[in-house]
């Protein structure tokens, strides 16, 4: 099951990008198609981004402000250029706090999961 | 060559006497070696010294690199061994030998706890009650599938 989920997610992310592809140069960038394109860069780079947390020699709170910094700029960046907002400053005022708040309960679940597997392995230590 | 058999109580004791410069020494250590390998024992040289011993894994604490070789910690003490540190950590699997970061192997058994850290990192402390060792994030899968499924 593990392997066709896994195919599933490739079929996804490589039809996506053929289709919206194929789409532009068909339909060209109309509205919609252009907030897909850049929603699928911004995507793209999101993943590229997530590289941070493989890195051990970044402790994981530094990791997840580097992630927070550099997806909020994406962030920012995306939904300037379809003219979400007036201007840059409104964008960030909105974005960053929402993202902070997300990011601050993402981080208390990874330690609570870390806090939890410890647990878990200190009472089969202990049980040898 | 010459072997001289000395009968004596206690435990048996192989002191191999010989100039450093000789090639037949390092042929003579690594069938030593071997012999020792094949009855699930490890040659190994207490640092400082010329002295070798022959070590049950378990005994063993942990291997850290370090420049110029593997160390391997037991009872307190450090061992030199000639092994790299893969290929310790491929042949004692099995003993429960798991590497936990780039430079360290260790012997499960000898851990007696483990500590999540805020940084996201675990510390393993181990028997003596006072070394702590890190087990970073890419090597700790691998650790908490050793300890809680034994694979």
């Amino acid at each position: 099951m593990k392997k066709v989920f896994c195919y599933l997610e490739r079929g996804l992310a490589i039809g996506f990008l053929v289709t919206t592809v194929c789409l532009l140069l068909n339909e060209g960038a109309n509205e919609t198609m252009r907030q897909v394109a850049v929603w699928m860069v911004a995507s793209m780079l999101y993943g590229a981004v997530s590289l941070v947390f493989e890195a051990d020699a970044i402790p994981l709170p530094a990791a997840t402000a580097l992630h927070l910094a550099l997806c909020s700029l994406v962030t920012i960046a995306a939904s300037y250029i379809l003219g979400y907002a007036d201007s840059l400053l409104s964008l960030l005022v909105y974005v960053f706090p929402t993202f902070l708040a997300i990011y601050a309960v993402i981080y208390l679940s990874i330690f609570l999961s870390i806090w939890i597997s410890a647990r878990r392995m200190n009472r089969k230590l202990r049980a040898r | 060559m010459k072997l001289t058999f000395e009968p004596s109580a206690g435990e048996a004791e192989v002191v191999v006497r010989g100039d450093p410069g000789d090639p037949e020494v390092p042929r003579i250590l690594a069938a030593l070696q071997t012999a020792a390998v094949r009855q699930g024992r490890l040659l190994l040289r207490k640092a400082g010294t010329e002295r070798e011993y022959l070590l049950e894994p378990e005994k063993i604490d942990y291997f850290s690199a370090r420049e110029g070789g593997v160390l391997a910690r037991a009872g307190g003490e450090d061992y030199e061994t000639r092994l790299r540190l893969y290929e310790l950590s491929r042949a004692l699997r099995p003993q429960g030998f798991v590497q936990i970061s780039k430079g360290i192997v260790v012997n499960v058994q000898a851990v007696r706890a483990v500590e999540a850290e805020f940084s996201g990192n675990y510390t393993a402390l181990l028997r003596d009650g006072k070394t702590r060792l890190t087990i970073s994030r890419s090597y700790m899968r691998d650790f908490r599938n050793y300890v809680l499924e034994g694979k």
